[in-house]
């Protein structure tokens, strides 16, 4: 399957999870669609068979309330049946709201925001001394990066060269209640991670060959903060850049029209 | 008690390679450092990333020792310890220095006063307090034991070792006698069972037949000594550099309120719900709070005519 395809599929699981639990968080699954399509379809070096194979890329969704778009992208490359997508929530089922560890192809459990990127500079940390090859990745939200424990560990991970280090930044400008702009604006947000040590590539985050490029980047001794300029919501033309789609999942009409416009194929 | 832990840890990083010391800008190690490069890791004074990186190490299969000053290595990063290392169920050992009041001068954000009560809620986790240099080895060694979390509070440093010999294998949530009584039985944890000792002496040389043990484990606590003994004693007094809140007192209160009617009436000493904001050294503090030997005998005889009163 070609990532554009798989990147429409993660979002149509996603717009379908939300719709059956009711849990939201669909604008940021939307967001970060493309970002996960590229590296679960490309980029990462997967065993769905054996998941917790030991040469595989390692993945945390640090921004844990888009998990909709991770299980979407697991049951997509067969980690698990696609039917227990759309049993997410349900009394004694399998997926929660956030990632769980236990679910697999998970690596960390989380949801708390502002603590993945620290137990992936362990675990790079941890890689390197043994002598791997393997990467690990990370995703962030930009409102996440108003937590502390992100720059405890971006300077960690910068001063120790975690070249097999890659943060991604979801930077869809926008948070639970208002637009970054409003409470913690980043206008600096590449330098920040440049100064904490980081080679830092700005991309399209919807764009799948300047993600595929970026994301296969490696830094011969920085760790590399890919910030992907994102809008959340991505796909559904009335759930873009809405900031009530953090909080919503889509019913009636709504589902309907969401729907309609992922089958047309017209992102 | 750290120059034991460190001792120990150097004798542990040698037999096992995947055993990772990790600080945050605490103990000036540098023979450890240099024998062991690629076993340590100091992340500055940065402990929720300390923990995050351990849970990483760990998933990779390393086995973290973290180490800090007791607030700093658990309050700080203690989400980080609830969902990176409890929640996992990772082999961590939370190492920490400075029970209770042992910082003394340097003031109350240096005293451990919750730290036990916090610690003992978290699902998966151990806590040890050792109550001497020669405990703080066998916890040491019990903990690596152990596949899961374990959270260890030493001493900071000078206390004189209370156990006449060595404890060749301790046993993980188990009581060990410091000194043999039944009709008195303080159950103490950490260093402050020192004061405990010299309490218990006093009580014998007024006649009491009291014993003194020491709890290593706060969790899981000792409920088969517990149960042995509140149908023996008359009175089981707990004893720790902690709140009354949440330690091992309340651990005590928690088995015996709920094992049905019983002889042993029940007495905590401990911090009193406060801030430890008085200055002064340990010892004076510990007078101060009352936990000194002085308020441990004091407050045992306060418990006893009490019960004289009651029952008349």
């Amino acid at each position: 399957m070609v990532t554009e395809e798989f990147a429409r599929q993660i979002r149509r699981d996603v717009v379908e999870m939300a719709h059956r639990s009711g849990i939201s968080h669909i604008g940021s699954a939307l967001s970060a669609a493309d970002i996960i399509a590229v590296l679960y379809n490309e980029v990462m070096r997967i065993c769905p068979d054996d998941p917790m194979n030991s040469l595989r890329d390692r993945f945390i969704l640090s921004k844990g309330h888009a998990s909709m778009a991770l299980y979407a992208a697991l049951a997509g490359k067969g980690y698990f049946p696609r039917e227990e997508l759309y049993r997410q929530g349900e009394n004694g089922g399998m997926l929660s709201g956030h990632v769980a560890h236990g679910v697999p192809g998970t690596e960390l459990s989380t949801g708390s925001l502002g603590m993945g990127l620290s137990v992936g500079a362990g675990m790079a940390t941890a890689i390197k001394r043994d002598g791997g090859r393997q990467r690990v990745f990370v995703v962030l939200g930009d409102g996440e990066c108003a937590e502390g424990a992100v720059w405890e560990a971006a300077l960690f991970s910068g001063h120790n060269c975690l070249s097999n280090l890659t943060a991604v930044v979801d930077h869809n400008k926008l948070q639970a209640n208002d637009e970054c702009e409003n409470v913690i604006s980043w206008k600096n947000m590449a330098e920040l991670w440049r100064s904490c040590g980081w080679h830092v590539l700005e991309v399209n985050g919807h764009s799948i060959p300047a993600l595929r490029e970026a994301l296969s980047f490696r830094h011969g001794v920085k760790p590399v903060c890919v910030v992907a300029h994102t809008v959340k919501g991505k796909g559904v033309s009335f759930m873009e850049g809405q900031k009530v789609w953090h909080h919503l999942s889509p019913q009636g009409e709504d589902y309907a029209n969401a729907v309609a416009e992922l089958e047309a194929g017209n992102i | 008690m750290k120059k034991t832990f460190f001792q120990t840890l150097y004798g542990m990083a040698g037999e096992n390679p995947d055993l990772v010391f990790i600080k945050g800008d605490t103990a000036y190690i540098p023979d450890f450092q240099k024998q062991y490069p690629g076993q340590y890791l100091d992340v500055g004074i940065a402990e929720q990333n300390m923990i995050g990186v351990a849970a990483g190490m760990a998933l990779e299969g390393k086995l973290p020792v973290t180490y800090s000053i007791v607030n700093f290595a658990t309050m700080r990063c203690l989400e980080q310890i609830r969902d990176d290392i409890a929640y996992h169920n990772l082999n961590v050992k939370i190492v920490s220095c400075g029970q209770g009041l042992d910082y003394g001068t340097l003031g109350a954000t240096h005293h451990a006063t919750e730290d036990l009560a916090i610690m003992r809620a978290m699902p998966n986790m151990t806590v040890f307090c050792p109550c001497d240099p020669i405990e703080t080895a066998a916890v040491m060694e019990a903990a690596m034991g152990l596949k899961s979390p374990c959270f260890i509070r030493n001493g900071h440093g000078g206390e004189k070792n209370l156990h006449k010999g060595p404890v060749r294998r301790l046993e993980v949530g188990k009581a060990l006698p410091l000194v043999e009584g039944s009709d008195i039985v303080l159950c103490a944890t950490g260093s402050i069972a020192g004061d405990a000792y010299k309490a218990a002496e006093e009580l014998r040389g007024k006649g009491y037949d009291a014993g003194l043990y020491s709890f290593p484990t706060v969790k899981p606590v000792d409920r088969a000594f517990l149960f042995e003994r509140m149908d023996t004693a008359r009175l089981i007094v707990s004893v720790e550099e902690h709140s009354i809140i949440g330690g091992l007192g309340s651990a005590i209160a928690e088995v015996m309120a709920e094992a049905g009617p019983h002889k042993a009436l029940f007495k905590r000493v401990g911090i009193r719900d406060t801030f430890t904001d008085e200055i002064g050294s340990r010892e004076y503090l510990k007078h101060y709070y009352g936990i000194d030997a002085e308020g441990i005998a004091a407050a045992v005889l306060e418990a006893l005519r009490q019960d004289k009163k009651d029952t008349e």
